[in-house]
This record gives C-alpha cells, structure tokens and sequence, in this order.
C-alpha cells in the first residue's frame, strides 16, 4: 500500500499538481488575458468609430411624390368677424425642395362678439364674410430638422416657404384676386404621412361702401398630409 | 481553495462582460454625448414684444424672466413684463365717428371723443414650461444650431391702465403659450414665442343701461348715450422676440 502510495505521488508529482498557488496564477493569467482582450477590443471600437462614417439616410422624402392634405383652417388676425375654413391642398414635389399645387378654402364667417359690442357706440359697422378661396401655389423647403420627443424619438421635419396665386370671393360680390405669402412645419408621422401646420396671409383689395381697403387675411392651417406612391426606394444602401 | 480561485475568475469574467455590454448599442440613448442644453441650468431671458388682434388698446411689451431648468424638459421661473398702450385704429375709428355725430358737437362742442379702455401696464408670472421637442437644424443644407420648441404655462398678477375714465386695477392674469429656442452657442438663445395673457379688462357692453348698474362702469362717450361697461376676462396674445443666457456657461453631455 505504501509503495502504491508512494508511486502514485510520483506519478502525480511528475504531471501538474493543482495547489492554491497554482490556481491563482491561473486565474490571474485569465484576468490578464481577458483584460488585454477587452482592451483591444475597446480599442478597435472606438478606431472604428473614429474612421467610419455613418450616412444617415433621410427619412423625410419628397421627390417626386404627390402630397394630398385635407386642412382646417382658422382666421387669426379677424376683430370683427370669425371664418373657420375648411379644404384641401394637392402639391406635387418636383424635387426634394421644391413643389407646386392647388388649393381650396371654403370659408364659414359670422360676426365676433365685438361686432356687436362697438354697436353700443352707435357706430355701424360693415363686415364681409368670405365664401371661398382657390388658387396654386409653390412650395420651397429651406430647413429641415430632427427633433427627440421627451428624449425619443426622432421626429424628422422640415420648414417649408409658401407663396400662392388665386381668387377669394366675399360676399356675394366678385371674386378678389388674391395673392397670399407664409410658411409652415411639416413633421413626419410615418413613411407616407405627414402632420402640417402652416401660417399663411392671403391679401387682397375689399370694397366697402366707405372705399376699398387693404385686406389682410392671416390664417392658421393645419392638416394631415399624405405621399403617394406609399413607399419609396433608397438608391444606397444604408 | 479551488472553488475560490474559480469565483474569482468569474467576477472578473463578469466584470469584463459587463463594460463590454454598456458599450452595446442596445441600451443606447436616442443620441449619444448629447448637450444638455437645459438640464440643471439657470436661464435669464430678456425680451420684446407686443399683443396682436386687440380690439381697443394694443400693448408694446418689455419682459425679462428667470427660469430653472430641472431636467431637460421641464423647468419652472418667474416672468415680469412692463407695458406701453397704444391706441389700435378700430378706437380712432370710433372716436372719429362718435365726435364726427351731429350729437355730440352739439353736447361737446369743440371737444373729441375718447372713448374708455384699458391696457396692460404691468404683469408678473409664475410659470412651469416643458420641453417636448429638442434637436438640430440644418439651414440650406449647413448644420446651424440646436433648436427646441416650449410650452410654457402659468399664473400671477397684472396692473391694468385704465384710459379714459377707467382706473387703474391690479387683478390677476393666467399665460399659456409656447415657442421655439434657438442655440447658435451652447450658452445663448434667440427666442421666438407667443404668450396669450388672459387678464380680466373692463369693456363696453351693448345694452340698455339698467337702474342698477354701478356708476363706476357707465361712461359717457357723447353722442347723446351712455355705455355701461363689464370686466370680462380678455385674451391678449403677445408675439415676442427675446435672448436668454444659460448658466453656467458650459454645457455637459450627457451619456
């Protein structure tokens, strides 16, 4: 039994004998290699990050896409009338920048609480409603921007210039040529639709009974837009 | 020993797996190394302005805020607005007529009419704005700045100038609003914003005077009548251009 004893601590000794030493300096050789491994590889991240460039591809795209947007729209600088409107715009995007369209108001107008208030002046008063408006328009988008939403996100819009030609008709009188200037966000809700608010002033020349006066007809538009084809392409990959 | 030896190199195993996930893109803000342009900072603003769509008084407005920031999107601050009254064309319009009637160059001869109206003088605001929106703008294709856009809401006082016969009256006013931040540095801002001020004026009503309406809201405009007038809690929306300094000056990144 001795002499087994003896040969098997031989055998034992002559190989790899695990002692509390040992398995320390294994575990330390695993720390430093593990160590230098993730340093190279925290390394090799941040060289990758210093040398490539990510193209981030847009995801606000007009070219070429028809943009088909029923609005509702809210006559802001009136004092003694109101008009809600209600119509629709059709643009086509020419280039990602540019576009061109038609629009249509129909206007609902009634008297403002001052119309009747300034009458205890003895005053008269004389108020036009608005029956319509039509007329083209072009489009140009000079800005546009990635917002995060509470820290999400991001939302994709952009600012777009607008400058129209075309007729409002007041009353029961002839239609008034009508040229009209503003500009509006367009924020992007998903590939092919879009949320737009706009603010807009249509001028033209009223006749009163007391002479013509220069009107100026500030509205809020707002309205929910849709790109038509759906979908679209990217030319390079991401 | 052996067991020991096999936890320590585990926790090292561990550690190791751990920084390389916090550089995993998974658990990623939405934009990294992110200024925080807001958060924990002191904002100063100054401005100009004035209300729009008034009926009989239009208000030039001067206005200087503070506000505290305490995370990027909400942040809390004081407001105080001084303002100058000017007569808007629908009062020249009607004082115009008034002194133009036959009746009151008999009753006034000689004498224009003015008629009663109020503005607002003097307004101080406690309000709470937050931050929805927050990012870039690119101009023509070139990178400009950071740019934001607020909702700010809030509650106080308000010193309204009487004109005309009406005195002076200190009452309370409520602001709801919103506007757009630009950042061309990390530590100024040009604002654009528009704040309706609701405050209760005094304003003429169009009806008979009754036996017991108080004196002190009927006034004689000429024109042989006499218009009683009521506080009625008035929308007065103000556009206002305005710059705002953020302390301190440096702003961190975040994550």
């Amino acid at each position: 039994m001795n002499g087994r004893t003896v040969r098997d601590a031989r055998t034992v000794s002559s190989g790899f004998r695990w002692t509390p030493r040992s398995s320390l300096f294994v575990a330390g050789c695993m720390g430093l290699v593990f160590g230098l491994a993730s340093s190279a590889r925290a390394q090799g991240a941040g060289d990758t990050e210093r040398n490539i460039r990510v193209l981030q591809q847009k995801a606000l795209i007009r070219y070429h896409r028809v943009e088909v947007m029923p609005t509702f729209t809210l006559a802001l600088n009136e004092t003694l009338t109101h008009h809600l409107g209600v119509g629709g715009v059709v643009r086509f995007h020419i280039t990602d920048e540019w576009s061109a369209g038609a629009e249509y108001i129909k206007y609902f107008g009634f008297d403002s609480a001052l119309a009747n208030e300034i009458s205890a002046f003895g005053v008269a008063k004389e108020t036009r409603f608005m029956n319509h408006y039509f007329g083209v328009q072009g489009a140009w988008v000079p800005a546009q921007a990635k917002f995060l939403f509470f820290g999400k996100g991001p939302v994709h819009w952009d600012f777009h210039l607008i400058a129209g030609l075309g007729a409002t008709r007041t009353g029961f009188a002839a239609h008034r040529v009508t040229g009209s200037i503003g500009g509006g966000f367009r924020f992007l809700l998903w590939r092919f639709l879009t949320f737009d608010v706009e603010v807009r002033d249509f001028l033209f020349m009223e006749k009163y009974r007391a002479g013509s006066q220069f009107v100026n007809n500030v509205v809020f538009t707002t309205g929910i837009g849709v790109l038509m084809p759906f979908t679209y392409r990217y030319e390079f990959p991401k | 020993m052996k067991r020991l030896s096999v936890i320590v190199a585990l926790v090292i195993l561990g550690t190791m797996d751990a920084r390389a996930r916090i550089g995993g893109v998974s658990d990623a803000p939405a934009v990294r190394h992110r200024l925080e342009l807001r958060q924990s900072r002191h904002e100063l603003s100054f401005g100009l302005g004035m209300t729009l769509n008034d009926a009989y008084t239009r208000n030039v407005l001067i206005r200087g805020g503070y506000q505290y920031h305490f995370l990027d999107w909400v942040g809390v601050g004081l407001e105080a607005a001084f303002g100058a009254q000017v007569k808007t064309a629908l009062s020249s319009a009607i004082e115009s007529s008034v002194t133009n009637s036959p009746e009151f160059r008999q009753e006034f001869p000689g004498k224009s009419a003015t008629i009663p109206r109020n503005g607002l003088q003097a307004l101080l605001v406690a309000k709470a704005s937050v931050v929805p929106f927050s990012g870039k703008l690119v101009l023509f294709g070139n990178y400009l700045g950071y740019v934001d856009m607020q909702v700010t809401a809030g509650g106080g006082m308000a010193l309204i100038k009487g004109i005309g016969g009406l005195s002076n009256r200190t009452t309370y006013a409520i602001a709801i609003g919103g506007g757009f931040r630009f950042y061309p540095t990390n530590y100024l801002s040009v604002n654009l914003e528009v704040l309706d001020y609701m405050v209760p004026l005094v304003v003429p009503e169009n009806r008979e005077l009754a036996p017991n309406d108080s004196a002190a809201y009927v006034f004689p405009v000429g024109g042989g009548g006499r218009v009683p007038y009521r506080e009625h809690l008035t929308q007065n929306p103000a556009f206002l251009v305005g710059v705002s300094v953020f302390l301190p000056m440096v702003a961190e990144r975040g994550y």
